[in-house]
């Protein structure tokens, strides 16, 4: 027990990031009165959970090793297919198309990267595109009709002053953690990442693992997606597109290694946090738009910067 | 015939010079030369950011800014030149330097922080991007020169004059990888990095180098869309990061570094221009074009990996 723990502490480090948080938050709390506000957290919440989810998506997809460039282009196709389906059919089949398509795309992509053994950047750059081809065959520009009953649900109603939206976000997130930190998969994806050719001497089934993998993160951008065009009830090709680079660096300033098998989900959470509340906080410290740009690529370099010397400094020790 | 699959490059000209054929048999205007050279014209930055790129891909990095370099020269360029013949020279290179400087921080960033070059590219395209707004306030001001504009957009009967830009950038850079120790430790960089350090060779300053390049070649690009355009644009210039990916791939560059040349810049740009206007050809919208391209991309790559791996067994 105590080895097991011992082996987790080193496959992740979130000490570093859970400093950068801190410190990003004591600035924001102590200078903006009106970050302060309930209302202010409680929108901040709202403005990180898509990042959420697509960020743990991508700590799966980049624990084995590998990356996913298509999951922006999901959310904002989910959001089109919702905003035109939704209203003329029923809500459930609409849903049931949306999760189909992001299950197959992501099929797609665990099958090129794992049983083709194609590179994952391009072969997620390549679905990218043509998953974007289809957004905006769908819908060419913002439109289409989210039905109330919809937005009322996962909007409106709110439990303990935070929409259900952010209740659904907090949920799946703990989901994704136990599946993480206490199953088999789990386990398997650090194998994958770590090394693939022990892994598979040491009879991980690495083919399935990527596959699944890749599944999950695109069912997370499914989910993020879905969400999405209840908060702003119409569907935009373009919404998505940010945040498929922000739940890279999402990851990356949790301490997940590019590299594969090193980080995880605390760490990648807390990278969502910092990366989706930038902006949020630079507004309410009134930093003008132009200089958010600058300090945000500061900020972000200089996150990940004092985790790797971390790092480096803790390997240094151990040796 | 079995070299030709074997080697990459030479794989991906056969495949631009089928498509060529294919397309002016399905559409006879296709082969009026006037034609090609438009295409040939309007690929000219595509060709030359993927140059720039193919020197990063070549040590197993990856540039994700060269977009934001491309708009900020384009603006910057413009507001130094103002329009005048005599500035143009000015612009140009201050221009280039800038380039090359914002590439030589994403090589600080990525060799002596040790940052990964996917998240240290990204991070300095947000920041250049940022850098570029407060540098023009939002509103771009200046164009391009006579003698800028006759680069760009120019022509030769029906020439252009803004293929001598690339050539020589092609040629320059082939004689850099092939001809010095420079180029030949980037390869080695991409192949084998702890074999190349346990030799000697200094890996810090060429991976640097290398970022250099890259920035250097996307301001040239970002110089040329200016001529071209003959305005700045503060949008023109986004799609470049992922099209000079996608096109060094189809040009048969190795993604894990290592191995391509640097003429599968132009191959794999003029593949992707020559599709592009094909679908044009057939009244595909901008979706189906997106759509194709990807699909495109996807059976290249496995078919190239498919092509590696035989070679393996």
């Amino acid at each position: 027990m105590k080895r097991e723990k011992k082996l987790r502490s080193k496959r992740e480090n979130w000490q570093a990031p859970v400093f950068a948080f801190t410190a990003l938050f004591l600035i924001a709390f102590l200078f903006s009165d009106s970050f302060r506000t309930s209302r202010n957290l409680v929108n901040l919440l709202v403005q990180v959970a898509p990042l959420a989810l697509l960020t743990i998506g991508q700590t799966f997809v980049i624990l084995t090793g590998g990356i996913d460039l298509s999951i922006g282009s999901f959310v904002s196709l989910a959001t089109t297919i919702a905003a035109t389906t939704m209203a003329e059919s029923s809500i459930a089949i609409s849903l049931l198309l949306i999760y189909g398509v992001g299950l197959s795309i992501g099929l797609l992509n665990g099958f090129a990267v794992s049983y083709l053994q194609m590179n994952p950047f391009v072969t997620t750059l390549a679905t990218m595109v043509i998953v974007q081809g289809l957004t905006l065959h769908i819908l060419p520009a913002p439109g289409g009709v989210v039905p109330y009953e919809y937005v009322k649900v996962i909007m409106y109603t709110r439990m303990l002053n935070m929409p259900v939206f952010v209740w659904l976000s907090i949920g799946v997130s703990i989901i994704m953690m136990i599946v993480l930190y206490k199953t088999k998969f789990g386990l398997n994806l650090y194998a994958v990442g770590g090394n693939k050719l022990a892994a598979v001497l040491s009879g991980v089934r690495v083919r399935q693992t990527l596959v699944l993998a890749y599944i999950m993160s695109s069912l997370m951008a499914t989910t993020a997606g879905v969400m999405m065009v209840a908060r702003i009830s119409c569907g935009d090709p373009l919404v998505g597109q940010p945040y498929t680079l922000d739940s890279i660096g999402a990851a990356a300033v949790g301490g997940v290694s590019l590299a594969g098998g090193r980080g995880g989900l605390i760490g990648g959470l807390i990278g969502a946090f910092i990366i989706g509340s930038i902006s949020n906080i630079l507004n309410m410290l009134g930093v003008t738009p132009y200089w958010q740009f600058v300090l945000k690529s500061l900020i972000i370099v200089a996150a990940i910067g004092f985790a790797i010397r971390i790092k480096l400094m803790q390997g240094a020790r151990e040796k | 015939m079995r070299r030709i699959f074997e080697n990459r490059m030479l794989f991906s000209i056969l495949i631009l010079v089928l498509f060529v054929i294919i397309s002016a048999i399905i559409e006879p205007n296709y082969s009026d030369p006037r034609h090609i050279f438009t295409v040939v014209q309007q690929s000219a930055p595509l060709i030359v950011v993927t140059i720039g790129q193919i020197f990063v891909m070549l040590t197993g990095g990856i540039d994700l800014s060269v977009g934001s370099i491309v708009i900020f020269t384009d603006v910057f360029a413009a507001s130094l030149i103002m329009g005048s013949d005599e500035r143009t020279f000015f612009g140009i290179i201050a221009a280039l330097l800038v380039g090359a400087i914002f590439g030589t921080i994403n090589g600080l960033g990525v060799e002596l922080i040790k940052l990964p070059p996917l998240v240290m590219t990204l991070a300095s395209s947000i920041g250049i991007q940022g850098v570029m707004l407060l540098y023009c306030g939002g509103f771009p001001r200046g164009g391009a020169s006579k003698i800028l504009k006759f680069i760009g957009s120019g022509r030769w009967g029906i020439i252009p004059a803004s293929i001598c830009v690339w050539m020589i950038g092609l040629v320059v850079s082939y004689l850099i990888l092939r001809k010095t120790k420079f180029g030949w430790t980037l390869y080695f960089l991409g192949a084998n990095r702890q074999a190349a350090r346990t030799i000697g060779i200094r890996c810090k300053p060429m991976g640097i180098l290398a970022y250099t390049f890259s920035g250097l070649f996307a301001a040239l690009a970002g110089v040329l869309i200016l001529g071209y355009v003959g305005i700045p644009s503060l949008v023109l210039g986004d799609d470049y990061t992922m099209a000079s990916i996608a096109s060094a791939v189809l040009g048969g560059v190795s993604f894990s570094g290592g191995s391509g040349s640097v003429f599968g810049a132009f191959s794999g740009g003029l593949l992707m221009r020559f599709v592009l206007t094909l679908l044009t050809a057939f009244n595909i919208s901008a979706a189906g074009k997106n759509i194709v391209q990807g699909v495109i991309i996807f059976a290249m790559v496995a078919f190239l990996t498919l092509q590696e791996r035989k070679g393996e067994i």
